[in-house]
């Protein structure tokens, strides 16, 4: 799932050139793009808000950008920055978390995802469970180029 | 600290007539926050009449002060949405939704970035307010942009010292920021805000590599005798006296 997250994200960037990742201090699916497009990404430090905010500032000049982190950082942190910067002006930015954190405790367990994401107007949510279900939300997120939400969560782990 | 000489800058004709309108155009919408727009008005007028200019892209990040933007705007032939803060419209220069403080600033810095990454010219200036400078997006946007050498981005704090419920001293002081911003990387200027010679002088300095902080010294609420530097007029809604008197002194 993992793999192939990282192998969507460098087939949609060799595609499309607008396509650019931010990420929070989180990177080892990402190596593959990094060393590909040094120019595309932007390890943003642990400042989630900010992140979140500069990712509708690169979509309003025209980029499509792509957010990871883990999902309770990347969906609970920063949730008034999705409201307003990314669903209220409707803006085609995919933030992508990983949700398979089930050993390391409350901090690293988001709160019902798909619950929190039916909240805003704009953003799909997609909730993949295996590599193939993976692709084709990353695909499809990006060809509707509106607003998504995708947390990434092996078959088999609990609901938190 | 900086020596205020605001009060002694005489308004010109120019700087009342905005407020003049700000005053109108806001009494027929519904609006207010008078504080925070006359304290931010020479700075609209300075970006708007004398700096912006081609690709170049201006963010209010401290919305509440959207009476005196939306006149400026209007003047220039937009339409934009006439709500008590701004909603993303770029057809009528809006280019962001603003309101919660703290999320103008990052925006700007995405925007720049992908300038940079574009390679596209243009400059992008915020506007935060000296309240917004406490929230934890305006201390990580700083170094954010410090060490991602933002040159093509200004970001001006309109400094009047007052917040919605008080003086900023008393509640959450940001004394230092300047030095702080400058130690972490960006070119700092301090001028008087209320000064279009000052802030032109220093809107129009280069800053190599550099973001660009400008805090502009101001008085909230500057130009009506009764509103400067009292806080309540934050978001005061004035009787028909007071707007009759406002009115005269803007004259």
């Amino acid at each position: 799932m993992r793999k192939q997250f990282g192998k969507t994200l460098v087939d949609l960037a060799e595609k499309d050139e607008r396509i650019t990742l931010l990420f929070g201090d989180v990177e080892q699916e990402m190596k593959e793009f990094i060393q590909k497009f040094p120019d595309r990404y932007y390890n943003t430090g642990l400042c989630e808000q900010t992140m979140i905010s500069m990712a509708a500032g690169m979509a309003l000049e025209g980029l499509r950008p792509i957010v990871y982190s883990i999902t309770p950082f990347l969906i609970e942190r920063p949730f008034e920055q999705i409201k307003i910067d990314i669903d209220e002006q409707n803006l085609p930015v995919i933030l992508i978390g990983f949700a398979d954190y089930p050993t390391h405790g409350p901090t690293h367990r988001p709160l019902n995802a798909e619950g929190l994401v039916a909240l805003f107007k704009n953003i799909t949510g997609y909730f993949p469970r295996n590599s193939d279900e993976t692709k084709k939300a990353m695909i499809d997120a990006y060809l509707i180029g509106s607003p998504a939400i995708i947390s990434l969560k092996k078959d088999g782990l609990p609901f938190f | 600290m900086h020596d205020i000489k605001s009060a002694v800058t005489v308004l010109d004709e120019r700087s009342k007539k905005i407020r003049r309108e700000t005053f109108k155009l806001s009494k027929a919408n519904g609006g207010y926050h008078y504080g925070g727009s006359f304290s931010a008005t020479e700075i609209l007028i300075c970006l708007y009449d004398n700096i912006l200019a081609g690709n170049d892209k201006f963010i209010l990040s401290k919305g509440h002060a959207c009476w005196p933007y939306y006149v400026l705007l209007r003047e220039r032939g937009n339409n934009p949405k006439l709500e008590g803060h701004p909603h993303l419209d770029e057809k009528n220069g809006v280019h962001c939704t603003t309101g919660s403080e703290g999320h103008g600033f990052p925006t700007g810095i995405g925007m720049a970035l992908a300038r940079k990454q574009k390679k596209i010219d243009g400059h992008i200036y915020v506007l935060i307010g000296d309240g917004e400078s406490q929230e934890g997006t305006t201390w990580e946007s700083m170094l954010t942009a410090a060490h991602r050498k933002l040159d093509n981005l200004t970001v001006i704090i309109d400094y009047n010292k007052i917040q919605g419920s008080g003086f900023v001293k008393d509640i959450l002081p940001i004394n230092g920021i300047g030095k702080i911003a400058e130690i972490i990387g960006w070119h700092v200027f301090e001028v008087d805000g209320h000064s279009k010679h000052e802030l032109l002088t220093v809107l129009k300095e280069d800053s190599v590599e550099k973001p660009k902080m400008i805090i502009a010294h101001t008085i909230k609420g500057r130009g009506v005798s009764f509103m400067e530097g009292r806080p309540e007029w934050h978001s005061k809604w004035p009787d028909k006296e007071q707007e009759e008197q406002a009115m005269k002194e803007l004259l």
